[in-house]
């Protein structure tokens, strides 16, 4: 009994080694986003708003604004207007290129983190 | 970080079945033996001593993104969903052991107990139904595996009312299990690419062939070997012993799987 209790532990942990990969976070994933992922508008945004596909923890997430030169735009404080839904407020921004590299929690508090770029094509 | 959070979910996860499924054993089939309500305590301890470490992993592991405001992050994390599911596990664990074994009480606090534990899970975050969903999956697992840990422990094993009774339970449990189960891979794993192409895919059918082993072996003891004993043939109950310390096993590493789906990122949707 205690040979099979000894294999069978052997055996899940060698398993759980050889199944578990390098670097895994899960689980809450970018939904939708305000500006679009990618897109290019005329003016510039009020506010940069993050759905995703789960409800998240907004005291242990966080959203970044980079312009083009990697350098980090003064946004207002993180909103979490709906469960699942993440804001800051922007200043006016100029025409260029912007990234947003947003890093959140969800509620089963596992991580997740990811950017995307937009374009701001005219003042 | 995914080995440690795996590994401390299967703990969690083998705790859960010893404790849960001892009560609802002694609550369903039989009086646990003495060395069977040991286990069940030390089931409990285990769990116990888990939740510390979950605890601990998790403000490791979301420091690095809390909210820079001043508050210490053990209050911040009590308060999130997951911490406020935390205590409530911690409070349910307590009622569980101070109540008398096998009693209606225990029974209902284990269930209670369950559901939170599916609440604060990934099954917790996609949503109530979701949680209940797991809830029936993870209690039936429960019974199922306890209680035939159980069984071997008993100084009666050759009782046939005994088997019989626990037939009855892990028949149930297994029907219970099995479209929970589904309901939840068509949940997590929205289409069947991803259960190819994705590492939590891939864990979820290795689960799922385990699981299709256990069941063959389980309807083996229904079929063959608790009617065998029932007509009283002499080798009935070394088989029937084998393939349940057998199915123990595999349970095991049917809850290691699980644990591991816990730490694993979903399928992700397409961003718009």
């Amino acid at each position: 009994m205690h040979r099979h209790l000894i294999a069978s532990v052997a055996v899940a942990l060698l398993a759980a080694m050889a199944l578990t990969p390098p670097c895994a976070w899960a689980h809450a994933f970018l939904e939708h986003a305000e500006p679009r992922v990618g897109s290019s508008i005329q003016s510039s945004p009020a506010a940069v708003t993050l759905t995703f596909t789960e409800p998240v923890e907004a005291d242990f997430s966080q959203i970044e604004i980079l312009d083009a030169r990697d350098h980090r735009i003064e946004t207002g404080p993180l909103a979490h207007p709906k469960p699942a839904e993440l804001r800051v407020a922007l200043p006016p921004l100029a025409p260029g290129d912007y990234t947003v590299h947003w890093a959140v929690t969800s509620v089963d508090t596992h991580q997740t983190e990811g950017r995307f770029a937009f374009t701001v094509t005219a003042p | 970080m995914t080995a440690v959070l795996t590994i401390l979910g299967w703990l969690d996860l083998l705790g859960t079945a010893i404790l849960a499924g001892g009560v609802s054993y002694a609550a369903l089939v039989a009086p646990l033996s003495d060395s069977g309500r040991r286990v069940v305590y030390g089931g409990a301890l285990l769990v116990a001593i888990i939740l510390l470490g979950e605890l601990a992993a998790t403000g490791v592991r979301l420091n690095a993104l809390a909210a820079a405001d001043g508050s210490p992050l053990l209050w911040k994390l009590l308060a999130t969903h997951w911490g406020v599911l935390w205590i409530v596990r911690c409070v349910g664990l307590a009622a569980i052991v101070a109540a008398p074994v096998g009693s209606p009480a225990q029974l209902v606090v284990v269930a209670l107990w369950l559901l939170a534990r599916s609440l604060q899970a990934h099954a917790g975050a996609h949503g109530t139904l979701a949680a209940m969903i797991d809830w029936v999956h993870l209690s039936a697992a429960c019974a199922w595996m306890g209680g035939l840990l159980q069984f071997l422990l008993s100084r009666v094993p050759n009782s046939v009312n005994v088997a019989e009774r626990l037939r009855r339970v892990v028949t149930l449990s297994v029907l219970a299990l099995v479209p929970a189960g589904v309901y939840g891979a068509f949940v997590h794993v929205p289409t069947v690419a991803d259960l190819v192409s994705t590492a939590y895919g891939q864990v979820l059918l290795a689960k799922v062939a385990i699981a299709i082993g256990l069941f063959a072996l389980g309807a083996r003891n229904h079929f063959v070997h608790v009617p065998a004993l029932q007509r009283g043939h002499v080798t009935a109950l070394g088989h029937l012993g084998n393939a349940v310390r057998l199915e123990i096993a595999g349970g095991a590493l049917i809850l290691l799987l699980s644990a591991l789906l816990g730490a694993l990122p979903m399928p992700a949707p397409t961003v718009h």
